[in-house]
This record gives C-alpha cells, structure tokens and sequence, in this order.
C-alpha cells in the first residue's frame, strides 16, 4: 500500500528552545543549552553542568491543567499542544478523528519521586504526599495528554530509556498502519531527573565541562530535559487538508544488543540490526544517505562503537555523509532525544541544512567520519537516518525521507 | 489474508503459585492468593493484603550469576519467560536469536529498586550496579540479556491496558516477518511507597474490623486490593509452530483499542466507549457475541469501572449472557501484568475445556464463575478496562 506515514507537526520543548522555530535556529547556529545545574545545590557537585530548561510554564500552552501532575506530563502536553498547533489542527479537528499518544521516556515523572523522598526526609506525613503520587506512575504521561487533548485513540509509554522516542515513532505509525487511529503524536520526554544525574554521576559518565561526541578528549553525557512530539498522519489525510508535509516516514528499525545493562556490545549488533531493518523498510540503500543524525552521546565507548555501526551500515558511503550529533548543545535528553533528533532530521529535509556537532577540538582515530564539526552546513537533505541507542541494548533507527522524493 | 499468530507456551510468577502447574491448580479450586503482606511492614496502614507472590529461591529457574543485583521485577519476569519457553519446548538449536523478541507490559516494574537508589545516592552513596536496574525496561531488557535475543526488545507502560498491548504489538512484529517468535507478558511488583499512597488515597478495600480479610471481588463495589507478578506467553506463527510440530494453545485474534479522555477528570466510565473497543475486537475476529464462552475480565475492583463494565458486557450479551471471570478476584489488581495473566487463563480454560474462577459476591446482571464449569470454551473475550482512561480488548481462540 502507498498511503505512506508523513509528518506533519513538530512540537519541540529542548534546553535550547521552546517551539521548532527557536529550536531550529539556535541548534543549527550551534547554540548551547548547556548551564550551571539548579536542581541540585552545585557547591556539593563535581560535575557541575547540565541542560534545564529554565523558562518553562505550562500555563503558556494549555488552561485549565491538573495542578499535581509531573513535569513529563507537563512538558509532553505542551509540546504535544505546539504539534497540533504547527499541524493546524483545532480541538474541533481532533473531535472528529482518532488520534492516539505514544511518548517515550527513561525516567519517567522522576522528579515525583524525589519529591517524595525529600517529603520524608523533611519528616512529612506520606498522606500529605499521596495524591502526588498518584501521578508517578509512567503511564500518566501519555494519559494526560489524551485527557487535557480529548483523545481517543491508543495511548501508551514506551520506556525504552534513551531509544524510547524512536520508538514511540515507529510504533505509532504502525499503530495508523493497522487502522488503531487516523493520527497518532509520537515523540519522548523527560524531565530534570536527579536519580539519573545520580546514577549516570555513579558509573563515572557524566562529562566535567561540555558534551564533546566524537572528540578524542570526550569524558561523557550532560543530564538534561526536554520533550519532542511528532504528528503522524497518512499521506491521503494530509494532502485532503492541505497540510504542511515536513516528511515521510519512511521506515523504522527496532533490535536489540542481548548483551549487557549499561555496556554496548563491542561490535553494535543492535545497533546494525536495528539500522538494516530501517533501510530494508525504507526501500533505500546506503548511498541514499543524506545525514546521519547520530545518538552521540559523547561517552567513549558510544561514539566509538557508533562509528563502526555507521561504517558497517553505509560502507564507502559512511566517508561521503555527514554525520552530526545535537546532544553537543542540548546534552543528554533522555527520552526526548530521539525525538528532537527525530524533529532535526525533519526540519534538515525541510531546509536543506544539518546542524554541527560543536565543542570539537581534537579529532580522534578510531571516530573519523565527517562530524559536521562546530558549523552547520547548506546541504541537500533527500533521506535522513536517525540512530538512538538505549540501556540494555534496546536500539531504534528511523528514517525519513522528502515527500515526493522518492 | 493475515496469517494466524498462535500461543505455543505460556509461564507465571504469581500470587497463586510458581510455575504452571501450582497457579493452575490453585486457580482451578477457586483458591485466593491475596493474603497478608510479609514483604513491608503494613501496620501504620489502613491495609495489610496483596495478591503477593510467595518467596521463591530463583535459583531453581536462574544461574547465581548477577542475581545479587536483581530486583523483584526482573526475577518475576525472567522466571516467568524461562517457564514459557520450556513449556513451548523451544530448545536452544532451535532458535535463532536475531529473531526472539520480548514485548513485556509494566507501569512500575523496578520501583521499589529505583527509590532505594535514590535513598542511597542523596545519603551520598549511589551504587553503579543497582542504577540501571531500575529502570522500566529492566525486565525486558534482562530477558534478552541473560538469553542472548537481539531481536526487539520492548516495553509499553499502557495503563491496565499494558500487557495486552505488548501481546498485539508481538502480534504484529510477528506478521511483519522480521521476527520469529516472541515473549510477550507483563509483570507489576508490591512496592511499599506506592501502595501506601494507593491505600492513603482510599483505592483499597479494606476489612474495617480485622479477622479475616474476605474481599468480595471486582463488581462488588467494594474497592480493589493490590497484586503482582509476572505472566509470559510464547507467540508465532501458525506455520512456524507447524513446522516445528509445536503444540498449539490458543490464537491471538482481533482487538479494538482507545481511549476514555473523562474517565479520571470527571470520574466517570462511559459505556458506549467500553463497548465500541469490544465490538471491535469482535468484528476484528468476525465474531458475534453469542459465539463468545467467555469475558476474561480486567476489571480490578474500580467501582465507576466495573459498574460501567458490567453494563457494557450485559448490553452486548444479554443479562447474565456469558460466563465473566475477573483473575484479580484471585490475584489482586496486577495492574500491567493483568492482560497477561488474563490471556494465561484464557489460554489455560481452552486447554481443559474448563472455567475456573473465584466469586463470593455475586452481581445480579452478570454470570460470574465461581468455583469451576467444565463446558465448551472456544472463544475468549479479554477486557482491559483502567481509571486512567486505557480502553482495550482482545479475543483469544481455540485455534483449530
């Protein structure tokens, strides 16, 4: 069938921007969202840096919202909201139609949880603390999207950790596919999460200054939040409306390493698995690659087995395509970060240009493709893969492609 | 036409028991596994009784190996999908392993893991090896891990609904070829924190004067009692499971799936929103409802719930129109793990020909089961019905 999957909203809340536009400009000038920690006293820190986001209200994008309900729910409505809006979709439009929310996460409402801790630490009564609670559970999130929207369709949390948004994406257009839904926002969240500062802090992965991926000097991730929300409809629906059509969608691949918890298997079976899948579905072979936008994390052994994946992926190829990773200015999102990279790959096609993979200073050996160091580049984007690699080895590749350009 | 996906083995962690056979027994006798909580220390709390699983020595089913660092969840699981997968009697020449996928349902696997780690890491020690178990994936992830499968690997978190996500979107990665065979279940763990502020927020039924503790079971109005576990099935391909001469349990077959936007804001449950995601599931598996044996209820005790449950079930069959049992009746409410343990208990009542089920509080309009009915058990409807608003239904079939 050739109803393909096309994208026709972004809704972007990242350290470097509120809304795509903001986004945008300040990601492909290589602007950093990078600032001093707040959520934790940072005279107790060593590694003091990570990207919050400051500005953030939810009152800004939606009335009348739960007042106890967490950040990830919080963040994920908004940019859920700013989709619809950049979609041109109306609550009247949404009345008549089944739209469902599939959101990625890795820490899920975190923050509640400390809450919860830090009540008890203050010698708080836990009944003070309940109905708080009441919104911990991970599938709050997509849940109050749907509430606060009106949604009917399927709603479900993908916590497939740092790989989740990939595939929230993936599973959401299979969702439209298998008629579960006319359309479906995808994307992932994750809000400031001090356990994830904690336990990445714990295995020594945390970055002292900046998020440097590819350097020959990186030291590791920034913790940071955000949320990156998608809207996926068919090809027909969208061009029946008149929609802007920022891409197709055209393939996932989901696989895993089997390996280990938190190490990467040495030779990225998960990662290629998960990369042929994509472009076996996609239909479109390695030299078609346009742009990489890379997981990037910036830790040694990421970066390192990435560049194997990539080479192992597109061949010759992997010379002649570059390569860029935004956690060099958004740090680590978590959750969102497949999604905003998602968003990036979409807004690449649209422009005609790819963000740079800025803090680089000192090339290294064994990561020697072209990274798009510290500058952007005007380059013509047909197809676009997105990579992102997760904690016990879950793996998700999309790829996206120009409408009309196949 | 789709080619049929077939349950070829099924494994359970659960209140009733370890291993097929002891919850089977336990739950064909109409016995209850929820008794008083031995894990935390209930006494300052409204509430002291869970479905809980009993201590069990994982030993028997997992190397000692990096069992030290394992939480509740992730044993649950990964014993539930070994018992799957040697009940299937998919052996290891069998198997390739870029083609096994594990899809579990879970809204809060690892917490008690997750907020020990933060406890410990604002004290000043954070363990690297406990952070990332904590995490919701664990389970699944671990399954792979320890099997060395490099197929899919998910997790959805879809409310009550959870599970029997996890089993279609197996269904589907089935169909679309890449995958071979899948382990889909679901597991939930009793976690102190939460149940306490469940049990504060006035979710639980509760015994009032001590002696006792007889909770009367979902569509009784009563509130619900918390439970746990895990349940794993084995899924295929019809002509994979032919080729390998598997035995053939069950059929996954249609579902219908949305959403309820009022449920939690205004406490309410429409009956036409119930309904519709039934008749779909039904229309998806060209059924009617008078070919329909049984409803596997995943109704847990949530009074807007179940009374609107039961008005949609008699509105599509009639009253008292079809056999209804609700496994949280017999094993608390197992939140994400529930489908699960609902599809186990369809695919357990098709191969004896027989509904088990535990209901000491009768409701007037609905046919519930108490104790066990030998009779004809072809098709099950599975409901999953959460406060949140998750609205889902799946049949699963005799397959010949």
């Amino acid at each position: 069938m050739n109803d393909s999957i096309v994208i026709t909203g972004c809704g972007a809340i990242a350290p470097n921007g509120i809304g795509v536009r903001e986004f945008w400009e300040n990601t492909i000038s290589g602007k950093t969202g990078i600032s001093l920690i707040n959520a934790i006293d940072p005279t107790d820190l060593t590694h003091k840096f990570g990207g919050e986001i400051r500005n953030f209200r939810i009152e800004d994008f939606a009335d009348d919202t739960i007042p106890t309900m967490g950040r990830g729910s919080q963040l994920s409505l908004a940019a859920a909201q700013l989709a619809l809006d950049d979609a041109g979709l109306s609550p009247s439009d949404l009345e008549r139609m089944k739209t469902g929310v599939f959101i990625g996460t890795t820490m899920g409402e975190s923050p509640v949880a400390e809450g919860l801790l830090d009540h008890l630490n203050n010698g708080g009564d836990p009944k003070a603390y309940a109905e708080r609670l009441a919104y911990y559970p991970v599938n709050m999130i997509p849940a109050m999207v749907a509430i606060h929207l009106r949604l009917t369709g399927p709603s479900s949390l993908i916590p497939t950790a740092c790989a989740a948004g990939n595939y929230a994406i993936g599973y959401a257009a299979e969702a439209i596919v298998n008629g579960k839904a006319d359309c479906m926002l995808a994307g992932g969240v994750d809000p400031w999460s001090r356990i994830a500062y904690f336990g990445f802090n714990a295995m020594m992965a945390i970055s002292p200054d900046v998020c440097r991926p590819f350097d020959k000097n990186r030291k590791g991730i920034l913790i940071s939040e955000g949320a990156g929300i998608l809207l996926l409809e068919r090809e027909s629906r969208a061009r029946k409306r008149g929609a802007r059509i920022y891409a197709e969608l055209a393939g996932y691949g989901i696989a895993a390493d089997g390996y280990h918890m938190t190490s990467p298997h040495p030779e990225g079976r998960g990662g290629i698995l998960a990369g042929e899948r994509a472009l076996r579905r996609a239909r479109v072979s390695a030299e078609d690659i346009d742009y990489v936008s890379a997981h990037g994390t910036g830790t040694p052994a990421n970066d390192r087995i990435e560049t194997n994946i990539i080479k192992t992926l597109l061949g010759q190829s992997a010379y002649r395509t570059p390569i860029s990773s935004i956690k060099s200015m958004l740090g680590h999102t978590m959750g969102a970060a497949s999604a905003l990279e998602s968003i990036t790959c979409a807004k690449a096609i649209e422009t005609g240009v790819i963000p740079p993979t800025i803090n680089y200073e000192t090339p290294d050996p064994e990561c020697d493709l072209d990274i798009v160091p510290n500058r952007c580049r005007e380059v013509p984007v047909k197809v676009a893969m997105n990579n992102s690699f997760a904690f016990g080895g879950n793996c998700a590749t999309l790829i996206l492609r120009k409408y009309g350009g196949n | 036409m789709q080619e049929k996906i077939v349950v070829t083995g099924v494994g359970v962690t659960s209140p009733l028991g370890i291993g097929n056979q002891d919850h089977w027994e336990n739950a064909a006798a109409g016995k209850t596994g929820i008794k008083s909580i031995t894990r935390f220390d209930t006494q300052a709390l409204p509430c002291g009784h869970a479905g809980e699983v009993a201590d069990f020595d994982p030993k028997a089913w997992l190397p000692k190996k990096g069992l030290r660092n394992l939480n509740r969840s992730i044993i649950f699981a990964r014993v539930a999908a070994k018992l799957a997968l040697k009940d299937a009697h998919l052996s290891e020449e069998q198997l390739n392993p870029s083609t096994i996928a594990v899809m579990l349902g879970t809204n809060g696997a690892c917490t008690a893991h997750l907020l020990q780690f933060h406890r410990d890491a604002s004290s000043g020690f954070a363990d690297p090896l406990l952070f990332p178990n904590t995490g919701i994936s664990a389970p699944a992830c671990q399954i792979s891990i320890f099997e060395g499968y490099h197929d899919q690997t998910s997790t959805l978190s879809s409310g009550h609904a959870a599970s029997l996500e996890a089993i279609s979107v197996g269904a589907n990665a089935l169909r679309q070829g890449g995958s071979e065979v899948v382990i889909a279940g679901g597991v939930e763990e009793l976690c102190l924190e939460t149940f306490a502020a469940a049990c504060h927020m006035g979710t639980f039924f509760t015994n009032g004067m001590g002696g006792d503790f007889h909770w009367p079971g979902p569509f009784s109005s009563h509130g619900t009692v918390a439970g746990e576990g895990s349940a794993c099935l084995i899924l295929e391909r019809e002509s994979h499971a032919q080729v390998r001469q598997a035995n053939i349990l069950a059929e996954i077959a249609g579902e219908g799936i949305g959403f309820d936007p009022d449920a939690f804001r205004k406490k309410t449950a429409r009956v036409e929103l119930m309904l519709a995601v039934m008749e779909e599931a039904l229309r998806n598996s060209d059924l009617k409802p008078e070919q329909v044996d049984c409803v596997l209820s995943g109704a847990h005790g949530d009074t807007i719930a179940d009374r609107a449950e039961a008005a949609a079930i008699t509105r599509l069959f009639g009253k008292r129109g079809v056999p209804v049992i609700a496994v949280s009746s017999q094993l608390g409410d197992t939140y994400g793990a529930a489908g699960a343990f609902q599809a186990v208990a369809a695919v357990m009542a098709i191969r004896q020909q027989c509904l088990a089920g535990c209901a000491p509080c009768q409701n007037g309009d609905l046919d519930l089961v108490n104790g066990s009915r030998e009779c004809k058990v072809h098709n099950c409807l599975l409901t999953s019905f959460g406060s949140t608003g998750d609205r889902m239904a799946l049949v699963v079939r005799n397959s010949s």
